[in-house]
């Protein structure tokens, strides 16, 4: 029993890690490995591993510019979402009336809609002035805003709740105003933990690809996932396309492991009682 | 029925030794505790017998049938939580079948058990409801009654009353001492309450740090602990401990001197064979009053005689008859006969 | 007047927290208000002109999407629920290294969708790819099984059969974990307490693990079913030439630049998505009403 249970846990990592190997293979593949005309198999690794791809990207201005448009993206979605999540989170946390299920329904609501059903909405309405008029960085920091918020709040309010009330009510007691109470004492207490909605709100930027699609479709300025499509419709090399790849994964992946327990927390947010 | 015999019993978790080469002989029909402060591997003890821990070394038999290399079912054992682990998606009466539709009863007989156990228990009419849906004490009577039914030899209880108030843990203590009387199972029971162990067991083990250090009647580890451990550990308020050079009677100062509050008298003129100290609080509870009196050795609480008034910041003498003194190896904290 | 005093005294409350209040405003209009929008538009693009959302009934192309969502949410759904259990029942209990498990579990929601898809589509190019040499038996550690290489995304059935393999292997760990939560409210003493009575690991699993997760997988299975009703990335990628709903909205947008229809597609999802759930809500009334009394 025990060893069929670590003889599946090594096949589902095998199924886990193989792809992300194969992936990190074509990287640095040379030409040989790749192009086979099939005269022989692929090999699994490399004939003669080359870093020659990740160079020819450096060199190239449009995927540093793409790179830097998903950073500035991400950043802003932080932003915003910090800056509206985290005083709404504060105040659900801590404001007891009757109606705030409803409330609460209200604020996911939008989620409610599947991306691909409200990215049309979104795009029609960005894209038309005068929204059209701001820099597509913005627009797309905008709409990530829109699909990071709730999760913010969620995030943010468990934070809160953490806080415990006698903190402030001693600082009432003492006469500080409310609001430097939330600045001084609660902030400084929160952020921690506002710093893993902020670190999941820009790989959820960082990542996302539907609206980012949409709303960069004609422009030059796009995230790295849309990019990364763009590159694809030339059918390029299986070296060059898995190199960008790599560049994509690398940041999520060290993060998914720096911010795991937080994630978690996001990912099944509500879904268990 | 049965006995269970631990035979030099030793379970340690990766270096720490949790029960430390235990040996114990429970006889059949007996009321047995294992008592003893939190992490003293009373419970990995009793988990030990029920099967749910491997023994690193030394022997468990049931019946004189040795039954280390046995799973839990073929132990003729049953066990209840300290949690009850009752199963939240069965009612009660699906809770107390439980175990016997395991081991394939037939209808007829499974009917006849969860009967018995629910007239046994007093749980008439509350055979449809769910867990959630039971009082404290009702809880507690389904997880004894789901190890009942299934007629164990020996019947293993994890202190099954500390999760109950403190109200229904006393009537639960008699309802339990009651049963026993009823259906004589063999019964191990592990709890940290003193008092608990005192009132219900026919004899008691005391352990710490994994071992037993006294085994009897609840009146014989009252009356002679055997050691400094024993002696504080059982008795409410505990016993008062003094330096033997300082206890006049004694005059020794390799001894510890045990002294139980209610041996102690007092005396507002002075004795010689006293303790001189100055009262302080007094402290009542219900029935018992008990004086605290500060001397040279720090608070040593007395029993008050009911005809004694209010006596709060005097001068006072305390003494205690020789013979009730407990007298203690101050090296080995080992009983002097 | 008690209803007066009722009012005022509410007024206080909203008066001495208006602070909070003000704190709740800003995230709660943006939100707000993109909902609205996004529900005007939609309504408003579908029932413009010649009613778009009516037409689509007729619209072969619409009824074929429907079929292949269909059958993609049909599929994936029952599918990532029993890749999640055994996901999780594999770390359930703890053992040396189950930390470091649990975090290379996790490792494929990390991953964009997009770069997943088209790792998949690398794996199982045509004519060549790694996929094709091993079918092929051109590894020797593995038996022929085809004699000419599988042309993946020229077949329906298999480019959608790789488009719900990406999403259940990107999407596995939040069942997983879902699983795993409701796998921990279960506490190690029922386990111990049904061992105590005979249980093996079997009945431990039919008479408890499976009826106490009962809510966790109804759970997944409403999650997991709005989920693949709404997939786009995987199909866009791998199977760009069968559209199902998400990758149909997508073309009508941008190829067809209609965007009327487009958006009458997106609502129609949206009132598929509510139908299935208002079901699975219903089927999961009835099955908790079952599984409370064994």
């Amino acid at each position: 029993m025990r060893t069929l249970k670590f003889v599946l846990i090594g096949v589902v990592l095998f199924f886990i890690v193989f792809p992300l190997f194969m992936m990190t293979k074509y990287s640095i593949s040379d030409r040989e490995s790749i192009v086979t005309g099939g005269e022989y198999p692929e090999p699994f690794f490399p004939f003669q591993p080359t870093m020659e791809m990740f160079g020819l990207l450096w060199s190239r201005g449009d995927f540093l510019k793409a790179g830097l448009t998903s950073l500035w993206v991400g950043l802003l979605a932080v932003a915003f979402s910090l800056l509206l999540g985290a005083p709404t989170a504060y105040a659900l946390a801590r404001f007891r009336i009757p109606g705030i299920a409803i409330l609460l329904f209200f604020l996911l609501s939008v989620r409610l809609f599947p991306d691909i059903s409200a990215v049309i909405p979104v795009a029609e309405l960005l894209l038309s002035r005068p929204f059209s008029l701001l820099p597509p960085v913005i627009l797309v920091g905008l709409a990530h805003t829109l699909l990071a918020l709730p999760y913010t709040v969620y995030i943010a309010k468990g934070v809160f709740e953490s806080i415990p009330r006698d903190l402030e009510e001693q600082a009432f007691v003492l006469g500080a105003p409310k609001s430097s109470t939330f600045l001084k004492i609660l902030t400084p207490l929160a952020l921690p933990g506002l710093g893993a909605a902020a670190i999941y709100t820009f790989f959820l930027s960082w990542n996302e690809f539907i609206f980012a699609y949409f709303l960069t479709f004609q422009g030059t300025e796009t995230t790295l996932p849309v990019y990364l499509l763009r590159i694809l419709s030339w059918s390029p090399q299986k070296n060059f396309i898995s190199a960008i790849s790599v560049l994509i994964c690398v940041p999520v992946i060290i993060f998914t492991f720096l911010v795991q327990r937080h994630m978690r927390e996001g990912l099944t947010a509500g879904a268990v009682k | 029925m049965a006995e269970v015999r631990l035979k030099d019993l030793t379970k340690k978790f990766k270096d720490v030794a949790a029960v430390d080469n235990v040996s114990l002989n429970v006889r059949d029909g007996e009321f047995l505790t294992l008592v003893g402060p939190s992490g003293c591997g009373k419970s990995t003890t009793l988990r030990a017998v029920a099967g749910l821990e491997n023994p690193t070394s030394g022997n468990i038999f049931i019946d004189g049938e040795r039954v280390n290399d046995l799973p839990p079912q073929k132990r003729h054992i049953s066990m209840v939580f300290q949690s009850y682990a009752l199963f939240p998606h069965m009612t009660v009466e699906s809770n107390l079948a439980f175990g016997l539709k395991i081991k394939k009863k037939g209808p007829e007989e499974k009917a006849k058990r969860v009967k018995w156990a629910v007239e046994l228990l007093g749980l008439s009419g509350f055979e449809k409801r769910l867990p959630k849906e039971l009082s404290g004490g009702q809880r507690q009577r389904v997880a004894l009654g789901r190890a009942l039914v299934l007629e164990p030899k020996v019947l293993l209880l994890d202190e099954p009353l500390s999760n109950l108030d403190a109200k229904l843990r006393l009537r639960m203590r008699t309802e339990l001492k009651r049963l026993h009387k009823k259906i004589k199972t063999t019964i191990i029971y592990v709890t940290h309450d003193q008092a608990e162990a005192m009132t219900l067991s026919d004899r008691m083990a005391v352990m710490k740090d994994g071992r037993i250090l006294q085994v009897g009647t609840p009146g014989q580890i009252y009356e002679k602990p055997a050691d400094v451990f024993c002696a504080g550990f059982i008795g409410s308020p505990p016993m008062n401990f003094l330096p033997g050079e300082k206890v006049p009677q004694v005059k020794d100062k390799n001894v510890v001197v045990g002294i139980r509050p209610e041996d102690l008298s007092i005396s507002l003129s002075r004795i010689d064979a006293g303790i001189w100290g100055r009262s302080s609080v007094t402290e009542t509870l219900g029935s018992d009053s008990y004086l605290h009196v500060d001397t040279s050795e720090g608070l040593v609480s007395v029993r008050l005689k009911s005809d004694q008034g209010i006596l709060e910041d005097k001068p006072l003498w305390l003494v205690s008859h020789k013979e009730k003194l407990h007298l203690f190896d101050k090296s080995t904290g080992r009983r002097i006969t | 007047m008690p209803g007066s005093i009722r009012i005022s005294s509410l007024l206080l409350r909203l008066k001495s927290n208006l602070f909070t209040i003000g704190f709740f405003i800003p995230a709660f209009l943006y939100l707000f208000s993109f909902f609205v929008i996004i529900l005007i538009f939609l309504l408003k693009f579908s029932f413009s002109g010649n009613l778009p959302l009516l037409s689509l009934f007729s619209s072969a192309e619409f009824k074929q999407a429907l079929w292949r969502s269909l059958c993609f949410m049909g599929v994936g759904t029952p599918l990532q629920l029993v890749v999640g259990l055994l996901l999780a029942l594999l770390i359930q209990r703890s053992f040396r290294g189950v930390g470091a498990v649990r975090s290379l579990f996790m490792i494929p929601i990390a991953i964009p969708a997009l770069v997943t898809a088209i790792i998949i589509d690398l794996l199982f190019s045509y004519p060549f790819g790694p996929v094709n040499d091993l079918l092929l038996g051109r590894h020797g550690f593995f038996p022929q099984l085809v004699s000419v290489p599988v042309n993946w995304s020229g077949s329906e059935f298999l480019s959608l059969g790789l488009a719900i393999l990406g999403k259940t292997w990107r999407d596995m760990p939040i069942s997983m974990l879902i699983l795993l939560a409701g796998l921990h409210s279960i506490e190690r003493e029922q386990y111990e307490a049904a061992k105590t009575m005979g249980a093996g690991a079997w009945q431990e699993f039919k008479y408890l693990t499976l009826p106490l997760l009962t809510p966790a997988i109804l759970t997944i299975l409403i999650l997991r079913s709005i989920e693949n009703w709404k997939e786009f990335v995987f199909p866009f990628v791998l199977a760009p030439s069968y559209p199902l709903l998400g990758v149909l909205i997508e073309r009508l947008y941008h190829v067809e630049q209609n965007p009327a229809l487009a958006a009458s597609v997106a609502l129609g999802l949206v009132i598929l998505i509510a139908l299935t759930t208002l079901l699975f809500t219903a089927i999961t009334k009835v099955v908790r009403r079952y599984l409370v009394r064994v």
